[in-house]
């Protein structure tokens, strides 16, 4: 069946499953043990390893392949599974979609150039299925085949007794069983005879779930691991636009790849049949969420040989922030505020993943990049945050500031942080006005958070804190300057520092400001302006006065503009910010 | 017999199109044309059109397509299976905010050829469900997409609308080798055809109607869509 057929097949498919909730529900539990027993259990190589290729028209036809989840059903053969899509686009599509399934990293996803590659690569004699469309499976046959071991018998016949057979496999649908050295000779699949789909399509609606083998095997238990006693360490530094690569161990039928929790259960995060992967080449693995972090995770490779011997390797694996790829990415827009443009641009600059903070489920499955600290992006950055994951932060910029002009994006922080050696052509451009030290000043000026920030920053008494701080190591006048609210007048900063000895704040933009125009400043160490002012409130009547340029220079490399963020720019300097050397 | 009323949706995907597509509507003077302008913020549309922001309820939907065309590799906004998607959204959205009319227009181009060709499309959707008219979409780049016009009368539109926007909603327009929007929506007909037939022949398999020639109608139209 071409793509262009499967399309209004399979949704026509899925609108008729609609009527049938429990239908569904049971091949979403079916997806869902096996899933469970793919993460948790050993491969049992004592089982015959059935390839099975399910030609999909997008990943929503999925949870409606009732013949693919019958034979997941079955505990007498392994099942590796290959999802087909028409186009590579649409193959890209289900990649990205698959990291919030729980099957992530079970199945294979191909397009139409890797398949026929995929297909050739199989042993002659290796147990085939391939679905053309939706289909389901006469159970009785599947018994035969399967359950009472007949797969020997099965795959021994050519493709005219299978056909000819009293107990024809597709009760509904079409598709191959057989040997893989047969399919690859035969030129398209045979069209189901008349007979099998009246039968099936007259079925439909009337099929009992029992009927289908599904829902009758009870869910596996979690073994505790059994650890192969040789182990090699691997340090991966390597990514490309697609995927990581993963240096691979030889032999062996399947591979298992997990997080290394000995002796604690660990969790299968990719699992590949050996049949399905090309000898001299790496594997290839999109790392899941739990795996986007700047701390290195260590990974345990193993292939299960029929045989029975297991050959395992542990793998170091770490992806520098300097590698990110736009896969790994999710940009997340809030239901109010003003940060949504500029979360669309850097969307659209860096290809990522685009969805609303509220939306997205307790765990993540990218590397989240969030606009402001209000309406659950706070939630996110939490999430973020326990998991010891990257992420993205975006905010008004230090110069050139307001909405659709230029916003400072700083990686696992607030601010732009410790300094990098970075060129001063963009702070050049930026055309910022510094002024010389005023060393002879005479009043402090205090400038408090707003509330929302000390509710999202957990310092909600930051301002008696300071001030009981301030009294016990100077007697200088002291001028609390509350953030103006729209339409409130209030003196120019320039103005008020005019004579100020110091400035105090948390993190404000307002002591960049302050530094440019000569006033010394005292932040916390997040402050963007920590790196040239003072975070120690007892040396407030002792002053630094550094040299600003290297510190204006990495600032300016932490912002950018609406444009330079819309077309990836700014996405490939923040890449290149994260190479340069530390001040 | 009245004139037909016809809902008139002029889509607008960023802010700067709003004035090209509100030029549109107001080149529009058919009575009993409703002109709707879908735009993503305010706009004044100076009382030429009802002006509808699309994203004011921060809808998922528009977000995820985004998400489709991006996960596909692909940057432009004008790759036709996403502004179609987005252009059918807006059109649904106000089809199902504003009831009442006999047609739905998605007026993306030439809209003096849509007035003159009016009667004729009048005549010619009858029975058609939709019909796309105006300049092509199968090339990328700024070009605007075909115009399509839906008989909200015909009492499978619902059903329809539902199949195109999942087609766009779940990514299966990145699966259509050479995608057009009449091939899409084609394909929708085609899923509700599929459907009807699969449901009438399971309804039928009753024991006492099961009849072979019955059977064998229905087998014919299903083996021609799975070959």
């Amino acid at each position: 069946m071409t793509g262009d057929a499967l399309s209004s097949q399979m949704l026509g498919w899925r609108k008729l499953l609609r009527s049938r909730p429990d239908l569904v529900a049971a091949v979403e539990e079916e997806w869902s043990r096996w899933t469970v027993s793919q993460r948790e259990q050993v491969p049992d190589v004592s089982k015959p390893q059935v390839v099975i290729v399910a030609q999909l028209s997008c990943p929503a036809d999925l949870t409606a392949h009732i013949g693919l989840v019958q034979l997941l059903a079955l505990r007498s053969i392994r099942c590796a599974v290959v999802l087909a899509f028409a186009t590579e686009e649409l193959a890209l599509i289900a990649a990205g979609q698959a990291r919030r399934e729980p099957w992530y990293g079970l199945v294979k996803i191909s397009g139409p150039c890797e398949r026929p590659e995929l297909l050739n690569r199989l042993p002659a004699d290796s147990p085939l299925v391939v679905f053309t469309g939706p289909a389901i499976l006469r159970r009785d046959c599947l018994e035969t085949m399967f359950v009472t071991k007949n797969l020997a018998r099965l795959l021994s016949q050519n493709e005219d007794e299978v056909e000819s057979s009293d107990d024809p496999v597709f009760l509904w649908g079409s598709g191959f069983f057989g040997r893989a050295g047969d399919y690859a000779h035969t030129e398209a699949v045979k069209a189901p005879s008349r007979k099998k789909e009246s039968a099936g399509a007259s079925q439909l609606l009337a099929l009992d779930v029992t009927e289908l083998g599904l829902c009758r095997n009870p869910p596996a238990a979690a073994p505790r691991n059994q650890w192969p006693k040789r182990t090699t360490t691997v340090q991966l530094a390597n990514s490309d636009e697609e995927a990581v690569d993963i240096p691979r161990v030889q032999g062996g039928d399947e591979f298992v790849i997990r997080f290394n929790r000995n002796p604690l259960p660990s969790t299968v995060i990719e699992r590949r049949s050996a049949r399905l992967c090309a000898t001299d080449e790496p594997l290839k693995i999109r790392l899941p969420g739990e795996m986007l972090t700047p701390a290195p995770k260590l990974l345990r490779l193993e292939t299960y040989n029929p045989s029975g011997r297991v050959v395992g390797t542990n793998l170091l694996v770490r992806v520098p922030a300097s590698q990110l790829q736009p896969w790994m990415l999710s940009a997340f827009l809030n239901r109010g505020g003003g940060g949504n443009p500029v979360i669309r641009a850097f969307a659209q600059g860096t290809g990522c993943r685009l969805a609303y903070a509220e939306d997205e489920p307790e765990t993540l499955s990218e590397i989240p990049v969030v606009w402001g600290v209000l309406r659950d992006s706070d939630r996110i950055l939490a999430q973020a945050k326990a998991r010891l994951m990257y992420f993205f932060y975006i905010d008004h910029a230090y110069f050139d500031r307001g909405h659709g002009k230029s916003y400072r994006i700083t990686r696992n922080r607030y601010e732009a942080g410790p300094i990098r050696k970075c060129p001063r052509d963009r702070i050049a451009s930026l055309d910022v006005e510094v002024r010389p030290w005023q060393k002879s000043g005479r009043e402090i000026i205090v400038c408090p958070p707003t509330d929302y920030f000390m509710a999202a920053h957990n310092c909600a008494d930051w301002l008696q804190t300071t001030l009981d701080a301030l009294a016990q190591f100077t007697e200088r006048p002291i001028i609390v300057r509350e953030k103006p609210r729209p339409g409130e007048t209030a003196v120019p900063l320039k103005t008020a520092l005019k004579t100020a000895h110091a400035l105090v704040t948390h993190s404000s933009n307002v002591a960049i400001e302050a530094a440019c125009l000569g006033t010394p400043v005292f932040v916390n160490p997040a402050s963007a302006a920590a790196p040239i002012g003072e975070t120690d409130l007892s040396k407030i009547e002792m002053p630094a006065y550094p040299d600003r340029d290297p510190w204006l220079a990495h600032v300016a490399y932490n912002q950018f503009s609406i444009d330079e963020i819309r077309e990836g720019i700014a996405w490939q300097l923040l890449l290149e910010l994260e190479e340069r050397e530390f001040a | 017999m009245p004139e037909p009323s016809i809902l008139l949706c002029g889509p607008a995907a960023q802010t700067e199109e709003s004035a090209a597509s509100l030029d549109l509507l107001r080149q529009v003077g058919l009575p009993n044309a409703v002109k709707y302008l879908v735009t993503t913020g305010k706009f004044d549309s100076e009382g030429a059109a009802k002006t509808v922001n699309v994203e004011g309820d921060y809808p998922a939907d528009t977000a995820y397509l985004q998400t489709l065309l991006r996960w596909a590799e692909i940057r432009d906004l004008h790759d036709p299976r996403f502004r179609d998607g987005y252009d059918l959204y807006c059109l649904r959205r106000i089809i199902a905010r504003f009831k009442g009319s006999d047609y739905a227009v998605l007026l993306r181009n030439g809209a003096t050829a849509f007035e003159r060709q009016w009667p004729k499309l009048q005549k010619s959707i009858r029975g058609r469900l939709f019909q796309t008219f105006g300049r092509s979409t199968a090339a990328r780049g700024q070009v605007p997409g075909k115009n399509l016009i839906v008989d909200l009368k015909d009492e499978r539109c619902a059903d329809f609308l539902d199949a195109a926007w999942e087609l766009y909603a779940t990514g299966a327009v990145y699966g259509i080798n050479e995608y057009s929007l009449d091939f899409a929506l084609g394909t929708a007909l085609d899923a509700l055809r599929v459907e009807r037939m699969l449901r009438q022949a399971a309804e039928r398999a009753s024991p006492v109607s099961a009849t072979g020639t019955q059977q064998a109608a229905d087998v014919t139209v299903l083996v021609s869509l799975t070959s």
